[in-house]
């Protein structure tokens, strides 16, 4: 039963990743080739499709993760770029005939798609860039694949509106991480769901809607009171082995008259945790998180005092509060927005119950002179809401903030493993406990730790991402083996749910044979996938080894 | 004492003097001695008395433990035992004597980082 949970939540075991790596590669003669490429170049252009080895590396795959990086190593052997949904239509019909197998990408993460693990074609949809609709007055945008989250900020941001955005680069594509790969986000106490509708094109040609815009004369795309049930979710999370959102619905929120960050210090890491989760029952917070003293002094001593945080890194237990540094044990917020009377009277809400719990309130005018460098990153992505984020390019819109020159890594996390995990709030503090001690076992007195809660408290979240900074394939396999008992250990011991099983299956012999209650949800989508795409090209390795 | 610095930088800790960057300079304080290990341009490890001039970095711990983790036989077994130090909030601790500039910042991710990573003092 462990190992079942453990394959299910993780996903992949190295006979996995054999088995993968081991697929036999799309191959195609030369005439075909040419014949194709011509083909495909009439329904677009011939500049936007193409076969250069240069433009092909380009698309191996993310390689964040250790598996990532084992797996991304197969080249597409063509590339094209669509930049409306009839001519994605028509590159699919194309591939359909010639039986080549399809892999989509986004903004150049696996989120959108990811790597082309039989070769074939990739489909580029970061040209499909088109805001077909803005509507403040009902909150929602409809968007093509390939908008970024700093292009469409800049245009509602002026307008009073933002949207969810979780932490990824303001340079990602709203859809590749709201549709398909469904990060978390800023929005997912007050609502986890930011999606109201799609527009799909299956790989056999037909164009595929839910919401109201199955109604062609419906003004408005809503999921309220469908005929119907709600596929929005059936294609999401989607590796893209079903078909390509070529449009999305997705909701944006209205500043309104005023906006709140209350942030408070706290001595440990359970109570604040129990404060978030007493905030978030308000109707008035957007999210609300807890954030560790070595995440924050990340953040604020990456410029100045780096040597300080790292002597408190050395000499300090994830549970001591790091006196030389001048920080609280871990720090809580809640983000707010609303009309006036409502977030004042939230932020008096949020202090009260600070106090009850231990916390102690650290004014704005504290926060800027202590701690800046949190406080510009806090200010900015969750009272302001500015598109932006450490390490990705620099929006055109909002202010600038200064890069970090000392940390590599994007945001300055430096490599890391990392897991996220759903639970009870009390299951959630177990763990946090738990992982002090394990941790231990293999060297690490402190940690990185950020919290959430969900859909108005329903659900706790929490990511750990201790640093590991392997330079050898030797010591990638040794943090993988840690990694691996790390998490076996969580789930044996407790009764949490872990995210993101891409590749699953019990048996590499026999993929079909998918894990224990999750069997019936590969039946639905191998139905779903035989019937739109009966020459089984969309990402067919991916669609053999996940649910999805 | 030297001798035990040297053959364990040179012997089981070998993995972790890899990646001291040249130059490197620590001092390593057992009790109320102090030592100083420095690796020259040409990676030769060297070990002297009192050294406590000149060191970027300090490691101090009680003396029985500091001579017990210096006298494994392997890296191994070092891992094990630091890791139980830890587990006891024995471990050696770790000061970084550099003023604090860019530049020295640097100098701490070039040279020293990965060393006190590999040695189990910072991760």
């Amino acid at each position: 039963m462990m190992i079942e949970r453990k394959e299910l939540l993780t996903g992949g075991v190295p006979a996995t990743m054999e088995a993968i790596l081991n697929e036999q590669p799309f191959t195609i003669s030369e005439a075909d080739e040419k014949r194709i490429l011509e083909e495909l170049r009439k329904v677009t252009s011939p500049e936007r499709v193409r076969d250069e080895l240069y433009t092909r590396a380009y698309y191996r795959g993310g390689a964040f993760t250790i598996k990532g990086r084992t797996l991304s190593y197969r080249l597409p052997d063509i590339v094209a770029y669509p930049e409306s949904s009839a001519e994605v239509q028509e590159i699919l019909k194309i591939a359909s005939k010639y039986r080549i197998p399809v892999t989509v990408v986004g903004t150049q993460t696996y989120p959108m798609g990811g790597r082309p693990l039989k070769g074939g074609l990739v489909l580029d949809v970061k040209g499909m860039k088109r805001i077909h609709k803005v509507d403040t007055e009902h909150s929602y945008v409809v968007v093509e694949p390939g908008v970024t989250v700093e292009e469409l900020m800049s245009v509602i941001r002026p307008k009073g509106y933002m949207v969810a955005t979780g932490s990824y680069p303001s340079s990602f594509s709203v859809l590749s991480t709201l549709t398909t790969f469904i990060a978390v986000h800023n929005m997912g106490n007050r609502m986890w769901d930011q999606v109201i509708g799609l527009e799909m094109v299956m790989p056999d040609g037909t164009t595929l809607y839910t919401g109201t815009s199955v109604d062609p004369d419906a003004e408005l795309w809503t999921d309220v009171q469908n005929s119907f049930p709600g596929l929005t979710n059936l294609f999401r999370p989607s590796w893209t082995t079903i078909g390509v959102i070529t449009k999305a619905a997705i909701r944006i929120w209205p500043l309104l008259e005023k906006t709140a960050l209350p942030v408070f210090g706290f001595d440990d890491f359970e109570p604040a945790f129990r404060w978030t989760h007493a905030m978030s029952k308000s109707s008035m917070v957007d999210q609300t998180m807890v954030w560790s003293w070595i995440y924050v002094g990340q953040y604020e001593f990456a410029r100045h005092r780096y040597l300080d945080y790292v002597e408190a890194r050395m000499k300090y237990n994830q549970d001591q509060t790091p006196e030389q540094l001048n920080l609280f044990n871990c720090y809580a917020w809640a983000q707010m927005r609303g009309y006036k009377e409502e977030v004042e009277g939230a932020v008096e809400t949020a202090k009260r119950l600070a106090g009850q719990y231990g916390g102690h309130y650290l004014p704005e005018e504290e926060l800027q002179e202590k701690t800046p460098g949190i406080w510009q990153a806090w200010r900015a992505y969750h009272k302001e809401f500015w598109p932006i984020l450490w390490g990705g390019p620099q929006p055109n819109i909002g202010p600038k903030l200064k890069p970090e020159p000392l940390l590599k890594g994007g945001k300055g996390e430096g490599p890391a493993m990392s897991s996220t995990w759903t639970g009870t709030t009390e299951e959630i503090i177990k763990m946090y406990n738990g992982l002090k001690l394990k941790l231990k076992e293999y060297g690490y007195k402190n940690w990185r730790y950020y919290s959430r809660m969900f859909n108005s408290g329903q659900t706790a979240w929490f990511r750990f991402f201790p640093a590991v900074d392997a330079g050898t394939q030797e010591e990638w396999e040794e943090s993988l083996k840690m990694w691996d008992e790390i998490v076996g250990y969580v789930l044996e011991n407790y009764k949490v749910f872990g995210a993101r099983g891409e590749f699953l299956f019990e048996d590499p012999e026999n993929p079909e044979d998918i894990v224990g209650r999750a069997k019936p949800i590969r039946r639905i989508m191998s139905a779903v996938q035989k019937e739109f795409d009966p020459e089984g090209i969309m990402n067919p390795v991916q669609k053999k080894y996940s649910l999805l | 004492m030297e001798e035990k610095i040297k053959n364990f930088f040179e012997g089981p800790g070998k993995e972790a003097t890899e990646h001291l960057g040249a130059g490197g300079n620590v001092i390593i304080t057992i009790g109320k001695a102090s030592y100083i290990l420095e690796i020259t341009e040409e990676r030769e490890i060297k070990v002297g008395r009192d050294g406590k001039k000149g060191g970027d970095i300090e490691i101090s711990g009680e003396e029985g433990i500091v001579k017990d983790l210096f006298s494994s036989s392997s890296f191994d077994e070092f891992s094990k035992k630091m890791i139980s130090y830890i587990g006891s909030g024995q471990e050696p601790e770790v000061k970084i004597l550099m003023d604090r500039t860019d530049e020295n910042s640097a100098k701490f991710q070039r040279v020293y980082a990965y060393f006190l990573r590999k040695l189990f003092l910072y991760k």
